[in-house]
């Protein structure tokens, strides 16, 4: 990430180098999310000095369905970000559905190692691997309760995305809705994404496709 | 001086991507390694994964 840093220049009079440093600190803390860098073939690419977070507005798109469980995501996000032990911002949770009776999930350490090949001993009708992460919220009620103001959001609703860069499979994505030839904003135009716990209506900018009805 | 890059050859990091599992997508490609390495008339070692497969050239 340092060498992507010398490549980085925030927006003039919006925060200071060491202002946005330290407040990023505050952020890990808090478990909000914030980026330096987004994956070659985004819409962004690495932000460089022209880079204007009013003219950008990112979304994160997960498809369930190419999903390996690989653990790598974790990895790598720990590696990036210095994510502490026994601690995680993102994980993996893999769903064992047998013919009948209830779904099985789990996540050993996260999935930051994998999974075994058993998970219940029963056998299964269907089974797939959920990533999880940040809701990436419009509406943010982490930021409203905070008393420490340890969250806050960007104007451009900016995502970590060492996961994206690492995934095999391409099963993690970001896009950009200020931008209409965005493949992904192509996908949330065209098909049927769903979002995880809809009902608090804080309006996730992070997509599933091919959720299935059992995952909460 | 500069330091070594560590490799890892151990089967296990294989098989974080390639161990069979009922929740994978059934279009991916995945072993039970001792069944696979058995099989293919190899001997399970430690990195018996690389004595047919180079991960930089796969399959």
């Amino acid at each position: 990430m340092a060498a992507q840093e010398n490549h980085r220049k925030l927006p003039s009079g919006a925060m200071s180098r060491r202002d946005f440093l330290g407040r990023s600190g505050s952020a890990v803390a808090g478990g909000m999310v914030i980026a330096l860098v987004l994956p070659e073939g985004s819409s962004a690419g690495t932000l460089g000095a022209d880079y204007d977070w009013n003219r950008h507005r990112w979304v994160y798109l997960i498809d369930t369905s190419k999903c390996i469980g690989c653990g790598s995501c974790v990895r790598a996000c720990r590696a990036e970000n210095s994510v502490p032990e026994k601690m995680y911002r993102t994980w993996v949770e893999r769903y064992e559905i047998p013919m009948e009776g209830e779904a099985y999930v789990d996540s050993p350490d996260g999935s930051e190692h994998g999974f075994d090949p058993v998970a219940n001993g029963l056998s299964v009708g269907k089974g797939f691997f959920v990533p999880k992460l940040c809701n990436h919220c419009r509406a943010t009620p982490c930021i409203q309760v905070c008393p420490v103001g340890a969250s806050f959001a960007t104007r451009d609703g900016v995502v970590l995305t060492a996961c994206v860069e690492i995934c095999p499979v391409g099963a993690r994505r970001v896009g950009d809705r200020e931008n209409p030839d965005d493949p992904v904003i192509g996908i949330l135009a065209t098909r049927r994404v769903e979002v995880l716990q809809p009902e608090l209506l804080t309006r996730p900018q992070c997509f599933y496709l091919g959720l299935d009805m059992e995952v909460r | 001086m500069l330091a070594e890059m560590p490799v890892h050859r151990s089967n296990e990091l294989c098989e974080l991507c390639h161990r069979r599992l009922e929740a994978r997508p059934a279009t991916f490609p995945q072993i039970d390694v001792r069944e696979h390495v058995i099989s293919n008339g190899g001997e399970l070692t430690p990195d018996a994964c690389f004595d047919c497969h180079d991960p930089h050239s796969p399959i």
